[in-house]
């Protein structure tokens, strides 16, 4: 099924009367049950296409689906129910236990004062325990790697209970084992969950591995999406990613430096 | 668990605010025994007018002044902090305060000192309010438009300091150009006090200073979700910028209303914030608001008991006392947390 679309989107900044594009003809699908990676060269466009589909910049043209609804027309706090984010930005709260930060992922379902209800309580228990950070729970974020912060904001999004979760440079800051964990953290949530996951990396070699699905983005190439393997198969990865000295070895899935 | 310890923090604070209220009721430049000021409190007649006076029209609103402006100021630093998710942030660092104090200026030095902030010349007094809600307003009006251009929530911390300067420096200005009765009455109110309100103004004081209390209630959730980014936020379904406006509207009209009566009084909003985080440990705003609320109240209210410790000899200027209190807190705060340097 398809939880997020896109027909024709041009991405891009406006400032006063000046416009500047930075991709268009942008046509892609994003699938329940599968983990999809937006992959890249550096300034191809992957966070202004991320902050896009998120919402938090608007687009130059084109339209954005969610769930079959052109997104400009879905309420921002029904929005929260249907798409959650993971972002790079880290929580400003130095009192701010790991539960109560999960815990804000229940705000497009709670009253005035966000108060927790017996369910809500119930729904933050069970993403700490998909995610396997419920011994951290007291903790303060502050206090907590990089990694269990990230497992934290993707608790945080299955606490939103949203089909889609878009999570943006999850793996930045971690380190190579981090990062896997979190790679197949998102692949079991997909899988099991049925969730439809979006995600942008740098990460070539681990994600090529785990993900299903690829969002292929570059400046000359435009976006090119679809079955890693296949992907991988036919070259369309080479020509993206190859330069002098590197190429992609399909049957591997390794890059090589010649 | 933490439920039950926060309901006792919160009484403790309560009874401590009662204990404030009557060492405040007992204290002054006029020693009253304390078997009379209770004999007054409890409207026994009494031979000695004059204490009743004192007590009634004098010592109780200014107690009464000082609760509900310390809330007041304490709630403005809060929603700033969250807002602009800066420690540093208050109405006093944003401006606000001295685009109050700007107005009250330009009202003063032209009356030429016929009123003072003391004075219950109706007319005056309603000039003053108005004009300190008008400079206030004045700021967060160019802070909202600069906002829209200047995303970076530091750089618009900046923004306001710059405008704060601005102020001042037209502050100074008129005070070259007053006469020395305007600029005597200016000295004075800038000094701050809890004591100009009289007992006739404490019901409209405080009925505009809790609206702006309430209204600052309904920002809880959305306070919240801040905490994580404006970004997070507004995939929570949060909008910043109409929560921003909101809670700048707020912070004008209670900075606006207590500058007006009580002078620019400094640290308060800044300081109790993060006295509040203290001692609660939390940065949620459903504790963290009433908890704040409250300390603002003890805070002033201890401010006021050391302005008039001199007894007979004078009251100390509140604006000398606050940093006092202030000041030291927030160097603990910056030095005890290493992460935020």
């Amino acid at each position: 099924m398809a939880s997020i679309e896109l027909q024709n989107l041009s991405t891009g900044y406006r400032s006063g009367q000046k416009q500047t594009v930075i991709a268009d003809s942008l046509n892609a699908v994003l699938k329940n049950g599968e983990l999809t990676a937006l992959l890249g060269p550096n300034g191809a466009g992957k966070s202004t296409l991320m902050r896009t589909i998120c919402g938090f910049i608007p687009r130059v043209a084109g339209e954005i689906l969610v769930n079959g609804t052109d997104v400009r027309k879905i309420k921002p706090s029904h929005l929260a129910k249907e798409v959650a984010v993971v972002l790079t930005e880290r929580p400003d709260a130095e009192n701010m236990t790991l539960r109560e930060m999960v815990a804000l992922g229940r705000i497009p379902y709670t009253g005035f004062f966000g108060r927790l209800s017996e369910e809500d309580y119930i729904i933050v228990d069970e993403a700490l325990e998909t995610i396997g950070i419920r011994h951290l729970e007291n903790r303060k974020v502050v206090s907590l790697s990089d990694g269990e912060r990230q497992k934290g904001m993707i608790a945080k999004a299955l606490a939103q209970q949203t089909d889609i979760i878009i999570l943006d440079e999850p793996t930045a800051f971690l380190d190579f084992p981090g990062k896997i964990e979190i790679f197949r953290l998102l692949n079991s949530l997909a899988h099991e969950n049925n969730k439809a996951i979006l995600l942008s990396t740098h990460d070539m070699e681990a994600i090529l591995q785990i993900a299903d699905t690829l969002w292929l983005l570059d400046k000359k190439l435009g976006l090119t999406t679809g079955n890693t393997r296949l992907l991988a198969q036919s070259g369309e990865i080479n020509r993206y990613f190859s330069k002098k000295g590197v190429t992609f070895d399909p049957s591997s899935c390794h890059f090589n430096i010649s | 668990m933490t439920g039950t310890r926060n309901t006792l923090k919160i009484l403790f604070l309560s009874i401590l605010i009662c204990l404030l209220f009557l060492l405040n009721l007992l204290a002054g430049s006029v020693a009253i025994p304390f078997s009379e000021v209770f004999s007054i409190l409890a409207g026994n007649p009494t031979d000695n007018t004059a204490w009743k006076y004192i007590v009634l029209e004098s010592r109780f609103p200014q107690a009464i002044t000082a609760a509900i402006a310390g809330s007041s100021l304490a709630v403005t630093g809060l929603l700033l902090q969250t807002a602009f998710r800066n420690p540093l942030a208050g109405p006093g660092i944003f401006g606000v305060n001295t685009g109050a104090a700007l107005g009250v200026a330009i009202v003063m030095m032209s009356f030429g000192g016929t009123l003072a902030a003391g004075d219950i010349s109706l007319n005056g007094f309603v000039a003053v309010i108005a004009a300190a809600l008008l400079g206030a307003f004045a700021v967060i009006a160019l802070i909202l438009g600069v906002s829209n251009v200047v995303r970076s929530n530091t750089m618009l911390l900046i923004v306001g300091i710059m405008i704060g300067y601005l102020a001042s420096s037209a502050i100074s200005l008129l005070n070259f150009f007053s006469t020395s009765e305007g600029v005597h009455a200016y000295t004075i109110w800038g000094m701050g006090t809890f004591s100009s309100v009289s007992r006739e103004a404490i019901l409209p004081f405080s009925i505009c200073c809790l609206s702006g209390l309430a209204g600052s209630l309904m920002l809880i959730k959305p306070l919240n979700s801040l905490l994580l980014g404006e970004n997070y936020a507004r995939n929570l379904g949060i909008s910043p910028m109409k929560i921003r406006t909101i809670l700048l509207l707020i912070t004008g009209w209670l900075t606006a209303i207590v500058t007006a009566y009580c002078g620019p009084v400094g640290f308060i909003g800044l300081a109790v914030p993060h006295i509040a985080r203290l001692l609660f440990k939390t940065d949620n705003h459903l504790t963290l608001l009433p908890a704040t609320i409250i300390a603002g109240a003890v805070i002033a209210l201890l401010c006021n008991l050391i302005c008039v410790i001199p007894g007979n000899n004078g009251i100390i200027p509140l604006s000398a006392v606050t940093p006092l209190i202030g000041a030291p807190v927030i160097i603990y705060i910056i030095i005890k947390n290493p992460s935020r340097n």
